[in-house]
């Protein structure tokens, strides 16, 4: 049996990118205009955030945690920090592994236009220095794609997701890794994940990242089972919330669980490894692109325009209506499983196709369309 | 010839299809070669049973539990919030169970 293979860019830490582009990542909120200005003269993608003061704030690991995700991530081949304080640029700079750190402080004295001059002209260099560097090919094994559903409708569960997990499983049998995310779309369908883990103590942990998901709700006077399936699902024929979740994590395909990490952490461990996001779409896409996805499996029934920076993100769509009115947006029709033209694995097998099509240069419809979110989450109260 | 409606079943051990179109009472849908009657209207993403399921027994969708049967579904009727009751916090209570005894 041949090995699936792709055309990537192999980095220093062994990681191998889809993209080579350089990535400019602004290190404090105040300095998201100039990381933006310099992007926008360079072609460069542009890394924001709204967090600001990070080395006190409570979410400091995580941020640093994605940020020098973002520094290292595999798609991106050259990296330029700026940042409003030295200290803060510099203790995302000092998670920089074999990859020049530039780093522009505004706070020196250095206006504007001075730090957008000298910004462009860092980016500009690592381009020149990239034009020289070639695909090669590598084991499909060096793929991890990240997982999510957003805008989902009744078909979702019935057509994208489980046609999603179906390229899942071809992609963790040859060695590749899958990144589900959403921890509050995992509640009441838990208990099939963790018959899935691989030791008690991974699904140990899937329990625990959901019941703190419940915990919070709690605290905030709801339940994730409160109007859960809602009105409109039972109308479209969800009967309960354990089938709305198994609809949900099917998107996981059916292979062991391997490991639980947290936002934004790395992903190592080949197979399906559960991230600890929250479920809002923004976020769920970050996180895994954080941790060194190359491609964003983003599965929908009402569209969704969302987009990540460095990475592409795939378009799944699971409603055939709906592809005919949003078919410029969207790169797979997974709705022709409703509508008996294809059946599950088929539509498994596209996608999984189409991951190494991305890989190898083929661009996603958010790429196209310049769609590049990017945000990480903040907890508790804000001083 | 009429035709045979459109229906999803998603794991072979479910004991529920999905219909991908309105079905029409009278309709017959066929799965792995057997004819199922369809009594009465089946909506758009709606369930109806493969099997005859007892009071008591578990609705299987994806291959997993996802309710209970609140009284006897017939082959070919539908199955729904009328007849269903979630087991969210019974497999939520159960699940945790079994891990206990696991990491004891």
């Amino acid at each position: 049996m041949s090995v699936d293979t792709f055309l990537g860019f192999p980095r220093e830490d062994g990681r191998v990118g889809i993209r080579n582009h350089v990535a400019v990542i602004s290190c404090e909120a105040q300095a998201n205009s100039i990381a933006r200005r310099i992007a926008h003269e360079t072609g460069a993608h542009a890394i924001l955030h709204d967090h600001d003061g990070i080395l006190t704030s409570p979410d400091r690991n995580l941020i640093l945690r994605s940020l020098r995700g973002m520094a290292n991530h595999p798609n991106s081949g050259g990296v330029l920090l700026v940042t409003l304080e030295r200290a803060a640029g510099e203790a995302i700079a000092d998670g920089i592994h074999g990859r020049p750190a530039d780093l522009i402080v505004l706070a020196e004295g250095k206006s504007a236009r001075a730090a957008v001059d000298a910004g462009s002209a860092i980016v500009q260099k690592h381009q020149q220095r990239l034009i020289a560097v070639g695909r090669s090919s590598v084991d499909i094994a060096n793929l991890r794609v990240g997982l999510k559903c957003g805008g989902s409708d009744a078909m979702s569960g019935l057509s994208c997701n489980p046609a999603l997990g179906s390229a899942c499983d071809i992609l963790v049998d040859a060695g590749g890794t899958c990144v589900l995310t959403e921890t509050s779309g995992i509640y009441g369908a838990e208990f099939v994940l963790a018959e899935r883990a691989v030791t008690p103590e991974v699904a140990r942990r899937i329990y625990e990242i959901v019941d703190r998901v419940e915990r919070d709700a709690r605290a905030l006077g709801k339940s994730l089972s409160d109007g859960n399936p809602s009105p409109g699902n039972i109308q479209g024929g969800l009967t309960t919330l354990a089938e709305k979740s198994l609809g949900t994590i099917k998107k996981c395909g059916s292979r062991s669980i391997q490991q639980v990490i947290d936002f934004g952490e790395e992903v190592r461990t080949p197979g399906v490894v559960v991230m600890d996001t929250p479920g809002l779409d923004v976020y769920s896409v970050s996180g895994p692109v954080a941790g060194g996805a190359q491609i964003v499996a983003f599965t929908t029934g009402r569209g969704s325009p969302l987009g990540a920076p460095l990475v592409p993100v795939q378009k799944i769509m699971g409603n055939p209506h709906n592809f005919a009115r949003l078919a410029h947006n969207m790169d797979v029709n997974a709705g022709t499983i409703i509508s008996g033209e294809r059946s599950l694995s088929e539509v498994g097998r596209e996608i999984y196709e189409q991951w190494i099509a991305i890989a190898n240069g083929r661009r996603t419809r958010a790429e196209i369309l310049g769609h590049a979110e990017f945000a990480l989450p903040r907890s508790g109260t804000v001083l | 010839m009429t035709e045979h409606p459109k229906v999803l079943v998603i794991s072979e051990n479910d004991n529920v299809a999905t219909a991908l179109e309105d079905i029409a009472a009278g309709a017959i849908a066929i799965h792995e070669g057997r004819e199922i009657a369809i009594a009465r209207p089946i909506q758009f993403g709606h369930k109806f049973a493969l099997r005859t399921i007892a009071t008591g027994s578990y609705i299987v969708k994806y291959g997993a539990r996802v309710g209970i049967a609140t009284s006897d579904i017939e082959v070919g009727e539908h199955v729904h919030v009328h007849n269903v009751r979630d087991i969210v916090d019974e497999v939520r209570r159960s699940g945790r169970g079994r891990q206990g005894k696991d990491s004891a």
